[in-house]
């Protein structure tokens, strides 16, 4: 990521060189960069200063130091707990989901007809409104009456408590996850189409069989695809929020209390915003720290076919 | 890949004849079998919604459970759809959805050919502020943002929904960055021998390139547009200003839940995209027709 | 042929784009308050028009069509008032934190009980004093319902709807058991283990009861993270004489022995007694199940009977029944609801203060107890409904012994601190005396917070 030549730029002994390149590179970012200027910076940094003040949305916001961190870190039982059971959710969805996601590409990225029907009907759950079909989930999971486990007795294994078991409601939420994989499917998808159909010929001119082509063609191909799920997976689903505030609120003991549902129980139900805006700004240090290692170890094992080492 | 199987067995067709056939009879019978039996599974919840959208209310939760209702409460859909003031609701989210989309493609696609292809003192920096911009948990920056937006009049109005979609989204821009990468160079630099300024390269070359990821895009975009929820929700006073999902909460009472009409709008609230993303499917899967280096 | 199409499609989208743009600025609304110039009324002299507005997450518009209410029986004889009312439809708090903190607050927002402390507290809300509501009328309104309205003596609120905590239950299922409506404790438990059966009809005194493969439950309500849970448990504690302090002296007092013993007994039929079933945390928990004929007592307000009587009746005959008590306590249930109130910054408080008086009156009242939402506070007009639906007698009962939840300005930590310990202890693995004892210092924090305001 960092060439030569742009490091040359940065650090240029002497003067800065403003090619032509660098001002078209500039005005092509332009609108990102105003629109973050104006929207988003000053709420952010906003943000840094309520994570630093007492604020309950009525009172202006008061001073109080690291407090907020302090406590965050010495006396919140629950912030350790909830930071456990995001990692525990992180670690399992990430790399199941795009697996699974890969191969459900793989499986519908074939010219038979009707495959139009397959990938909508996988891609569906991902259209679906979140609250409606969380709340269909929950009824889905109950251990008595729900048709999991309705389903899971009439093929005579035993139906586990989900969301109702501290130790089976994250695998609940797991599950759910990869129910939606749909939208990761469907990345991939675009992604096995951009792989040179050239590049396959050539493979076989070589006498490469179908194994050897999926792993010296396509994955290597696919590498800068899987490396935007793994990056916006673990993003997102450090922020796992709205499936357990629908279906748990965190029940339970705790067991499903996410990072975020905790940040917002307590900036919206305590009224704590400022102990939020710190929680919120722990997070950030972590997410970013983990995506800092990803893209550095990213230049070992992704390969851009339009990145030429400059 | 089994378009490429496709291949092979026109190499080995004259080797083994009927036995390659059935092979692939087999196979495909198999793929279609699997595909169908692991489909089923993943609309399992929608055939139960479906169900539960004609049902009386007092037998949705009956046990053993019943898939076919009895009686069929057709009336459901007319009566959530009128209740939730669906028509109008619809032409708002109709609305938000297109301008919405076509603000985040053509910003995105614009904003992401800087990020992939010119180098410029700062970038990587930039990209990792962008990248970062979807790393802090909305709630936090959500009052911030709301009090900027009342200082700018905006409350009450699609603004705050639109104008922003026309500076570019991170999430967009970092799976454009992808694709856009992964399209040769040798490309851009023929343009350029042709007197191709960037502009030209971005709108010649890169655009119709990446159709199947610029196509992704809209139909995330639409999807996700169509499925707002929290911003309308404090933004918007005016409950006829309202998008459709906010309308789908007019069946979550303050302590009980119109489970039959929940389902039944959600049934056809879903319909629009979902018919969408059928045939835009083209366009990500089978569209392109290239030029001689991707065949 | 694609390139074409999409070149179409980018120029019909901006065009449209383009139309739409502009007339989306165009119809930016005016800010929330003034709107100046009204409709003459014929043959009186033009007045300008405030337009008032009210908030609240309850669909007033669907059930008693509140619009149309106010413009026949309140607008003609205010001529200098306009109404507007919405309904926001869901994620009340952050709309409600992301206006107040904004300033976009309307003029009459809808708080729940255990806010107004807080709010009231923070000067968010406007003091009704004697000369918006009469001494009188206020004497009309259940104890609990009234002090729900008030913090610190003064009154700062009027009710939208205020509820008590009864069991609803399934007379056909109790019928064939051939059982009564438990009233003690001890009924309780044995009149639900004769309701709970498994598959092969062995109850839970049976040795071979099967635990996993219950056919029928007893007993169920909303239990125990969240506001909504921790109100339905309290009663059970109050009833055996507990408190979670005591509003005088401010002493702590959720660890002691009685709200201790409460607890282990929540804690007790579910996991030796087996008549309550650990799945009832969920949405379509006691909701569904009770209509669903799986479960047959279950606790519930008087919210409730609107769904009962009318939009969702069962398909079978119901009733309502108080709380069981232990054999030594008394009938004591728990009052909640939602109040209206009135934003003391709001520039119309002149045309809005008249408002809430008039959501205390006979007319409002009962216009609004007619639609089944709850209950509306004042015990002559709720006395009135008891023709039309004779199941609120119990409710009524319960309103006149009932409580209202504890009235701090830090309620909000308090109650998270009780429902985590209600969790832990009756659906988890701790005992009453541990988790109750770790909320007794945070509940003492909070109080502790407030006298610091």
């Amino acid at each position: 990521m960092l060439s030569p030549q742009t490091f040359k730029q940065f650090s240029g002994k002497g003067k800065l060189k403003f090619d032509r390149e660098a001002l078209w590179g500039y005005i092509f970012v332009a609108p990102w960069v105003i629109g973050f200027l104006v929207f988003t910076l000053g709420p952010v940094i906003a943000s840094i200063g309520l994570s630093f003040s007492d604020y309950d949305f009525f009172a202006p916001p008061k001073f109080v130091g690291l407090s907020n961190y302090i406590e965050l870190f010495t006396r919140d039982r629950l912030f350790l707990l909830s930071l456990y059971n995001t990692v525990y959710y992180v670690i399992f969805s990430v790399p199941l989901g795009i697996i699974f996601a890969f191969l459900l590409a793989l499986l519908l990225n074939v010219k038979l007809p009707g495959m139009n029907i397959y990938r909508t009907v996988f891609y569906l759950p991902a259209v679906t409104s979140g609250v409606a079909v969380s709340l269909l989930w929950i009824w889905l999971f109950n251990p008595q009456f729900g048709l999991i486990n309705y389903l899971l007795r009439s093929i005579g294994l035993p139906g586990p408590g989900w969301l109702v078991d501290p130790t089976w409601s994250k695998p609940a939420f797991i599950l759910m996850s990869l129910w939606g994989v749909g939208g990761t499917a469907v990345i991939f998808l675009a992604g096995l189409q951009g792989v040179p159909t050239s590049l396959y010929e050539a493979a076989v001119i070589d006498g490469a069989n179908t194994w050897q082509k999926f792993r010296h063609v396509t994955i290597p191909m696919m590498t800068p695809v899987i490396f935007f799920n793994l990056v916006m997976g673990l993003i997102g689903s450090f922020q796992v929020f709205t499936s357990a505030y629908v279906m748990t609120g965190g029940a339970p003991q705790n067991s499903t209390l996410f990072y975020v549902l905790y940040l917002f129980r307590q900036a919206f139900r305590l009224l704590r915003m400022g102990y939020a805006a710190a929680m919120a700004w722990v997070l950030f240090v972590i997410v970013i720290l983990l995506t800092l290692i990803q893209f550095r170890l990213s230049q070992k094992w992704v390969y851009y076919e339009g990145e030429m080492m400059r | 890949m089994a378009a490429q199987d496709i291949q092979h067995s026109t190499l080995s067709r004259t080797r083994h004849f009927s036995w390659y056939r059935v092979q692939k009879t087999l196979s495909k019978v198999l793929w279609y079998f699997f595909l169908t039996a692991l489909g089923i599974i993943f609309s399992l919840p929608f055939f139960w919604m479906l169900s539960s959208s004609l049902k009386v209310e007092a037998r949705i939760w009956i046990y053993p459970p019943q898939w076919i209702p009895n009686p069929i409460l057709w009336q459901n859909y007319p009566e959530a759809l009128d209740l939730m003031k669906f028509w109008q609701l619809l032409k708002n989210t109709l609305f938000l959805t297109t301008v919405g989309t076509f603000g985040i493609v053509l910003s995105s696609s614009w904003v992401v050919y800087g990020f992939a292809r010119l180098n410029f003192p700062g970038k990587n920096l930039l990209f990792m502020v962008l990248l970062s911009t979807m790393m802090l948990p909305g709630q936090v920056t959500m009052v911030p943002q709301f009090i900027l937006y009342k200082e700018l009049n905006w409350i009450n109005t699609y603004l705050p929904l639109l104008v922003p979609a026309f500076f570019g989204s991170a999430f967009y821009i970092f799976l454009l960055r992808q694709f856009y990468m992964g399209i040769p160079r040798e490309l851009d630099d023929a343009a350029k021998i042709d007197g191709c300024g960037y502009i030209g390269i971005w709108w010649r070359i890169i655009m119709p390139l990446s159709k199947p990821a610029l196509a992704t895009v809209t139909v995330f975009s639409v999807i996700n547009g169509w499925n707002d929820f929290l911003w309308p929700l404090i933004i918007l006073n005016d409950a006829n200003k309202f998008n459709l999902s906010l309308g789908l909460a007019t069946f979550r009472g303050m302590y009980s839940t119109q489970w039959g009409y929940l389902m039944a709008a959600s049934v056809v609230i879903l319909l629009p995209p979902i018919i969408l993303y059928f045939f835009a499917q083209r366009l990500i899967v089978e569209g392109i027709a290239l030029t001689g280096i991707k065949g | 042929m694609e390139k074409l199409s999409r070149r179409n499609f980018l120029k019909l989208a901006s065009a449209g784009a383009g139309v739409a743009l502009l007339s989306a600025c165009g119809a930016q609304t005016q800010p929330a308050t003034q709107e100046p110039g009204g409709e003459p009324v014929v043959g009186e002299p033009a007045v300008d028009k405030v337009t008032v507005e009210m908030w609240t997450p309850h669909p007033l518009e669907d059930n008693i069509g509140i619009t149309e209410f106010m413009a026949e029986n309140y607008l003609p004889d205010h001529p200098d008032t306009d109404f507007l009312f919405t309904r926001v439809p869901s994620e009340w708090e952050q709309k409600f934190a992301t206006a107040a903190a904004g300033g976009t607050l309307p003029d009459i927002f809808a708080v729940d009980g255990i806010n107004l402390p807080t709010f009231a507290n923070r000067g968010l809300t406007a003091e009704l004093s004697d000369a918006v509501i009469p001494q009188d009328i206020l004497d009309d309104f259940y104890p609990p319902a009234r002090a729900e309205m008030q913090f610190r003596g003064k009154t700062y609120a009027t009710v939208l709807e205020t509820n008590s905590i009864a069991l609803r239950i399934n007379v056909d299922k109790m019928n064939e058991a051939g059982v009564e409506p438990p009233e003690t404790w001890d009924e309780l438990i044995t009149t639900g283990q004769a309701l709970t059966y498994d598959i092969n009809g062995n109850h839970p005194n049976d040795a071979a009861f099967d635990w996993n493969a219950v056919r029928q439950w007893a007993f169920e309500q909303w239990c125990c993270l969240g506001e909504g849970s921790v109100w339905m448990v309290l009663p059970w504690i109050w009833m055996n004489g507990g408190q979670v302090y005591d509003s005088a002296t401010r002493e702590v007092t959720i660890d002691a022995e009685p709200a201790v013993e409460a607890i282990q007994f929540l804690k007790d039929i579910i996991n030796v007694h087996k008549i309550w079933p650990k799945a009832g945390m969920a949405e379509a928990g006691p909701e569904g199940t009770f209509y669903g004929q799986v479960v047959v007592m279950s606790a519930t307000g008087a919210f409730d009977l609107a769904n009962l009587t009318e939009t969702n009746p069962p398909e079978f005959s119901w009733d309502i029944a108080k709380f069981p008590r232990p054999a030594d306590g008394q009938f004591i249930s728990g009052v909640g609801g939602w109040l209206f109130s009135a934003n003391r910054d709001g520039q119309h408080l002149e045309q809005t203060l008249p408002i809430m008086a008039f959501t205390t009156t006979d007319t409002w009242q009962l216009h609004t107890s007619k639609f089944g939402y709850a209950l509306t506070g004042r015990r002559s007009i709720a006395e009135q409904r008891l023709q039309e639906v004779p199941q609120l007698a119990v409710f009524l009962e319960a309103m006149e012994s009932g409580r209202a939840r504890p009235r701090s300005s830090q309620y909000p930590l308090i109650t998270d601190a009780l429902g985590q310990a209600f969790d832990e202890a009756i659906f988890g693995d701790r005992t009453p005396e541990e988790a109750l004892g770790d909320a007794a210092p945070k509940i003492a924090d909070a109080l502790a917070r407030e006298d610091a305001e």
